[in-house]
């Protein structure tokens, strides 16, 4: 899970981070985070809290509401991020469609191309130090949830828990932290500054084919490019005190043309078994 | 235009060697490289070291250094006293412009083309040693280099004044845990003893194949050949990779890989040579000299040899672990279904073997999938983070112990070969490889098995 939401999917969806991530883990072991679930400790009595449909309608609002949510079919999103105490940097673009397809590339410099999509059924990566292969177990659970284009509806059939813990610092800003559990058993704490209503972070936890990592992500500087409300700058926090700095420069929306989500050669010959 | 930035970066490595140290920075450095092996070291106990107590003891140097060189020698000593590999630091200038040796697998750690007082050292005498037989000899030459020119054979005995002090001092230590590695490392210094500024000479004294004394004089050159990379904080290295087809006296065929980093930008020459060697008999990847690299390689690499995703081994950290999982490659580049190679594998490993090619070749000796000859690897294979520190300098240290599938550890103990093979100043002085031939005589067999 650990999404965005819709108006953040639609400009950088998590599976770029965990493209980078994963480059991370490979390069530098990775890393350990405070766990989700233990980051609502401090939360306030739960009779001054709102309800959770009353926190995510008010966050829909806040991005731009449920019918322009609703109008938007695909999206390309770019950028660029770096790791700076690793001297680390490159460029990602992130192509997503409804239902649920999405597709991430990211090149880094000095290793080269890395791509990660999910067709609508097959997951599956490319990258220089693993070669093609498919997504198997946690890892296809995760981009299977990350790939849901309306995750930002929050749909609540796609959860099996979704719980307001508490209100919390995160970020610089009063927020509820709520915990999702989505159907595949994935699951994060998101805050939604309690203002505003905008998410301004997320902790979960990452796979990888090495393991899993905690993770604790910032989303700030929101702004529009023609459709919702997206945060154009990403920080992820892993462990290690390694921080990666993602930062949005444009998003299009309703242009991805369908072969985009195609499987890539390689992929189908391994999908042909 | 590489070379260009190259003398840019320079440089600014004589400016930050030359710059006395301010104590502020100095202190912030410090603290800095402390803080993080503090939050980043999979041991809580530090290996045995009060961490706290060795930051008070060491603090009051750092605040007193005069010089960024001064101050490097008080992070070398905090870090030095773990007793652990892949905790160092590379001056920053100079961690922009180290460079391996131009040739040859049995290449050194990558060394400084500048020292930290901002003098010139990226000039190279063109040659490797081994320590073997209580001295220093060399253990390859570069072919068409300085060394090669001036005459310099392998197996002849090197005989500068480092090389005899850290002899006596290799011998005074024989037995110790941690002995490859010092032998390694200690050769290193060696060789990164005889660099300069390029186009000057350095006498050097030898003792040849008949222990006749021979002093030449070795123009040093900047290594040459291969291709330049550059990864992250990793200083620009000079990768090579070459294969071959080796042909049996029976008509068997071996396939031969040798490269000296593990690099991202390697890996599509890597697939390539699997490609063209996929109908061989055996094949030997040739890892001798090779230190290491990013750690996640092994994974797609040993998936060429893997029909099943298959756990090569765990990094250990703090508070978490992580596995090494090969990816069985079952597609090429062409996009044609493959098959891994399922042939005989042989890895030849030495005592300069070390890091990520420890954990590939631990890796398959623990699930059986390869046979492996030659000498006991480095035991430096702690997986590590290079962070920049305030004054520019970069820190490696280690965030993670390496078990292999079968539990054995491998820091300071190496890989031991499943076939041992004796390095002798006779074979280095006649060119015969006797590990290769070890390599060659087990696939025969095996595929006349087979």
């Amino acid at each position: 899970m650990s999404r965005f939401g819709l108006t953040a999917r639609a400009g950088m969806k998590q599976p770029a981070l965990a493209g980078v991530l994963v480059f991370l883990i490979a390069v530098v072991g990775g890393g350990v985070g405070v766990h989700a679930a233990e980051s609502a400790q401090q939360a306030a009595a739960a009779e001054d809290l709102p309800d959770v449909t009353a926190i995510i309608a008010h966050y829909i609002e806040a991005v731009g509401g449920e019918e322009l949510l609703r109008s938007l079919t695909s999206s390309h999103a770019t950028g660029s991020f770096s790791i700076a105490s690793q001297g680390l940097d490159g460029t990602l673009e992130v192509f997503a469609a409804a239902p649920n397809k999405l597709l991430v590339l990211t090149t880094i410099a000095g290793m080269g191309e890395s791509v990660t999509g999910f067709s609508g059924e097959i997951g599956w990566s490319m990258d220089p130090t693993m070669g093609p292969r498919l997504l198997q177990g946690k890892e296809l659970d995760q981009i299977r949830d990350q790939a849901d284009f309306y995750s930002d509806l929050y749909d609540p059939a796609t959860f099996s828990v979704m719980e307001v813990l508490g209100i919390e610092d995160f970020g610089g800003a009063n927020c509820y932290a709520v915990r999702f559990v989505r159907l595949s058993g994935l699951e994060a704490v998101e805050f939604f500054e309690v203002g505003n209503g905008l998410i301004r972070g997320m902790k979960n936890t990452q796979e990888s084919i090495m393991g899993s990592i905690a993770v604790t992500t910032f989303l700030s500087e929101y702004r529009e490019f023609g459709g919702p409300l997206v945060p154009t700058m990403i920080v992820q926090e892993f462990g290690m005190g390694q921080t990666a700095e993602i930062s949005l420069v444009t998003v299009e929306y309703n242009s991805v043309p369908d072969a985009t989500f195609d499987l890539p050669t390689e992929i189908s010959v391994l999908v042909g078994g | 235009m590489v070379e260009i930035l190259i003398s840019l970066l320079l440089a600014a490595t004589l400016a930050l060697g030359a710059a006395p140290q301010r104590a502020a920075d100095a202190v912030a450095t410090f603290d800095a490289a402390w803080q993080i092996v503090n939050e980043t070291h999979f041991d809580s106990d530090f290996n045995g070291v009060d961490w706290v107590a060795l930051r008070n003891e060491l603090r009051p140097r750092a605040e007193s250094a005069q010089s960024a060189d001064e101050l490097r020698e008080v992070i070398d000593e905090m870090l030095g006293r773990l007793g652990q590999s892949h905790f160092r630091l590379w001056p920053g200038g100079a961690a922009a412009t180290m460079s391996l040796p131009a040739q040859g697998n049995e290449g050194r750690e990558a060394r400084e083309g500048w020292d930290s007082r901002g003098v010139d050292r990226s000039g190279g005498v063109g040659f490797g040693v081994v320590f073997l037989e209580g001295r220093f000899l060399v253990r390859h030459v570069d072919e068409n280099g300085p060394a090669a020119e001036a005459g310099v054979e392998p197996g002849w005995v090197v005989l500068t004044p480092l090389a005899a002090e850290l002899s006596g001092e290799i011998r005074g230590s024989s037995g110790e845990l941690g002995e490859v590695a010092a032998r390694a490392r200690a050769g290193d210094a060696v060789v990164a003893d005889l660099d300069g500024s390029p186009g000057s000479d350095v006498e050097v004294a030898f003792l040849d194949s008949s222990d006749d004394l021979v002093k030449l004089a070795i123009e040093r050159r900047r290594p040459t050949g291969g291709q330049l990379m550059k990864f992250g904080n990793l200083p620009p290295l000079r990768v090579h990779m070459d294969s071959r087809r080796i042909t049996g006296d029976d008509g068997e065929t071996f396939g031969l890989i040798q490269f000296n980093i593990w690099l991202p930008l390697l890996a599509a020459s890597f697939d390539q040579a699997i490609e063209d060697l996929r109908d061989v008999d055996g094949m030997i990847i040739d890892l001798r000299g090779n230190r290491g690299g990013l750690g996640a390689m092994v994974m797609g690499t040993a998936g060429h040899f893997l029909d099943e995703p298959v756990t090569l081994g765990t990094m250990q950290m703090r508070d978490n672990e992580l596995r090494y999982v090969t990816n069985p490659r079952r597609v090429n580049a062409a996009g044609e279904r493959v098959e891994p190679f399922s042939g005989p594998l042989a890895i030849l490993v030495d005592g300069s073997t070390a890091s990520t090619s420890e954990v590939f070749a631990g890796g398959l000796q623990a699930v059986g999938r390869a046979r492996i000859f030659g000498q006991t690897t480095m035991g430096a294979v702690l997986p590590s983070l290079l962070d920049r520190l305030p004054n520019g300098d970069v820190l490696q240290h280690a965030i993670a112990d390496f078990v292999t599938a079968d539990g054995r550890e491998l820091e300071g103990y190496g890989v031991i070969p499943d076939r041992g093979v004796v390095l002798t100043r006779e074979d280095l002085v006649d060119g015969h490889d006797a590990t290769l031939a070890a390599a060659i005589a087990w696939m025969k067999k095996e595929s006349a098995r087979r």
